[in-house]
């Protein structure tokens, strides 16, 4: 467990001294100060300001406030979703091939390291990045969202942690798919893929009622099972932002099948490391 | 590589396999129920027992035809089905055969009989005591055409004489014309009713159709009487239904469709088939895709605004491409037919303890 904490702790300090992550991280800066610059979000000042002019209240509360901006709260954590998946995609398609570069892959086995450890290590590593980019960019939304509306809310905040969980899935599969061919664009190929095949996961029921009845429509029923559903956890973390009903444990269905697709990526990964000569 | 080595490899693709099995069983405890899609039975051609109800209603001989030699005898045609004789629509008119006895035994009339029967039971042993017909026993087949409504079925024991009918006339080899005031119908062989808002005129054209003094030909053959209902819908009248919504599926259909067929089955679920033959076939098959289309899109449509009860019903719609033409199949699952009958008409027990009361 120590390595595998030693190897993640490696991969941060990696990262910080990579100016892509820098400059990403400038990318979020600057997206959240034109939004807490340039957003006109009065419909608080402009209660209260009513309020004030008529010299009592006028019987609106935080509540219909609340109702109001809902939209707004859903389309921020649609944007922290998808957003923070396409961003680590994009930003950590590397670190496998890196890893796996000559050289660097020689040294590291020459360490007393089991290659599963260094696996896992590296998974967790990115996994913190991406963790710590979400808490950036979605604890900055969630401050700017409430400084600017007076409603606060964790919506923005719930999403990029179920960002990040569908985000664990799809890099163990990228991780996995870097052993066959080091390659970050096949790493980023076979990320963004599985994000559209989650997407078309999250809506298999819907996407069922088009099929006829026959082995199409088994086939289809059966591939989709497979997948993480992406896109149904999106909807839940829209719901969640928008303090709209949804179904816990639902969610927690398909957190935990996303926390086993990501094992069995991991798994399949390992295997192939094992048996692989450098 | 060492035993060690290999087994745990093995191990671990074990894992991977258990683990993705696990994931696929978890993830799908969070999906909703499948909808439930089962076969439902078309009307497509006739089954044996619809050959052997038309070979029944072949009660009436056809006319002699000319002979092609002077001295020979005139050849005959088969014995044929007197109703579907009569039915000539002669202004291209909407023309419908409802089995009407059929209808009634089959579950979903029997379920109406038993829900709205009750209340109406009163009027219908009325109806009966008067005139001597049990409209629910009695019919065989109701048929409208065009204007004329034509009811088939054993009305021997009908009671003309003491209602007020009075005038009463013999017209052509069996019927009878009775009149009513400034109403009439009339009455062939014990067998047929014809109402005719077009007044005797219209009574007579339509006896001289069944014993076969007409040169008019019937619009439907014995080969379309197959279902439950069955006839033939104008095609400009199917135009201006689509008109208003759909004027570009509307225009196509009016290019490309010469008439539209329409069979029901209501022997389990109510399932209806809408023939559409045509005279060219790309035209039909652009029609064919624009319906299969839009039902998608319903579909679709209904599905994404949690429309659930109709997108399952769209599930059951499909199009079947044919020879130069196309068949659109629709569906009401029986189960959903009881669900909102339960509502209107609770079961026999609940509303004899609701008129009870406590």
């Amino acid at each position: 467990m120590r390595a595998v904490a030693h190897v993640a702790f490696d991969l941060l300090l990696e990262a910080r001294s990579r100016r892509w992550f820098l400059a990403l991280g400038g990318a979020i800066t600057l997206i959240l100060g034109v939004i807490a610059l340039f957003l006109r979000l009065d419909v608080v000042d402009g209660t209260l300001a009513a309020t004030r002019l008529f010299g009592a209240d006028l019987g609106g509360s935080a509540e219909p406030v609340a109702a109001a901006l809902r939209p707004l709260f859903s389309a921020s954590a649609w944007i922290v979703f998808y957003g923070g998946i396409a961003f680590g995609i994009v930003a950590c398609s590397d670190f496998g091939p890196r890893l796996l570069g000559p050289g660097r892959i020689e040294l590291l086995l020459s360490l007393p390291l089991r290659r599963a450890e260094l696996l896992v290590g590296t998974w967790l590593g990115v996994l913190c990045i991406a963790l710590l980019g979400t808490a950036f960019g979605a604890g900055g939304l969630t401050l700017i969202l409430g400084w600017k509306t007076g409603v606060w809310s964790p919506g923005p905040l719930a999403a990029g942690a179920l960002a990040c969980v569908s985000f664990g899935v799809i890099y163990a599969a990228m991780l996995a798919a870097t052993l066959w061919s080091r390659s970050a664009a096949l790493s980023a190929g076979v990320g963004f893929a599985l994000l559209f095949a989650g997407v078309v996961a999250g809506h298999r029921d819907d996407a069922l009622a088009v099929f006829q009845p026959g082995v199409g429509r088994e086939v289809f029923r059966y591939a989709t099972l497979l997948l993480p559903r992406v896109s149904a956890v999106c909807r839940d973390a829209m719901a969640i932002a928008a303090s709209d009903a949804f179904d816990p444990l639902g969610l927690l269905a398909r957190v935990g099948a996303m926390a086993a697709f990501a094992g069995a990526a991991l798994a399949l990964a390992a295997w192939r490391f094992e048996g692989k000569d450098f | 590589m060492s035993r060690e080595g290999s087994s745990r490899r093995w191990l671990l693709l074990a894992a991977a396999v258990v683990l993705t099995i696990l994931a696929a069983w978890w993830a799908s405890l969070g999906d909703p129920p499948p909808p439930t899609v089962r076969a439902v039975e078309f009307p497509q051609r006739m089954r044996p027992e619809e050959e052997a109800r038309a070979e029944r209603r072949r009660t009436i001989a056809a006319p002699p035809r000319a002979a092609p030699v002077a001295d020979g005898p005139a050849p005959t045609e088969a014995p044929r089905d007197p109703l579907l004789r009569a039915l000539t629509a002669p202004k291209g008119e909407l023309v419908v055969v409802a089995e009407a006895n059929a209808l009634r035994h089959s579950p979903i009339g029997e379920r109406l009989v038993d829900c709205f029967g009750r209340k109406a039971r009163r009027e219908l042993d009325q109806f009966r005591d008067e005139l001597g017909i049990d409209p629910l026993e009695d019919v065989d087949r109701i048929a409208l055409d065009g204007a004329n409504i034509l009811v088939s079925g054993t009305f021997g024991k009908a009671r003309w004489d003491t209602g007020e009918w009075s005038k009463d006339r013999a017209f052509g080899d069996a019927g009878r014309i009775l009149s009513k005031g400034d109403r009439s119908l009339a009455v062939w062989r014990d067998e047929i009713i014809v109402f005719a808002p077009g007044g005797e005129t219209d009574l007579e054209a339509a006896i001289d159709r069944i014993e076969g003094r007409s040169q008019a030909a019937p619009v439907l053959s014995e080969g379309d009487s197959y279902g439950d209902a069955y006839g033939r819908i104008p095609v400009d009248g199917l135009v201006e239904l689509l008109g208003a919504d759909q004027p570009a599926l509307a225009e196509k259909l009016k290019a490309a469709a010469r008439s539209v067929d329409l069979h029901v089955d209501a022997s389990h679920d109510l399932a209806f088939t809408v023939d559409v033959p045509g005279e060219s076939s790309a035209a039909m098959a652009d029609l064919a895709d624009a319906v299969s289309g839009a039902l998608t899109l319903a579909r679709l449509q209904a599905k994404a605004s949690g429309q659930d009860e109709f997108a399952e019903l769209l599930g059951f719609a499909g199009v079947r491409r044919g020879d130069g033409g196309f068949s659109l199949d629709l569906a009401v699952p029986l189960e959903l037919m009881e669900r909102h009958l339960g509502a209107i008409c609770p079961p026999e027990e609940d509303a004899k303890a609701a008129a009870e009361g406590p």
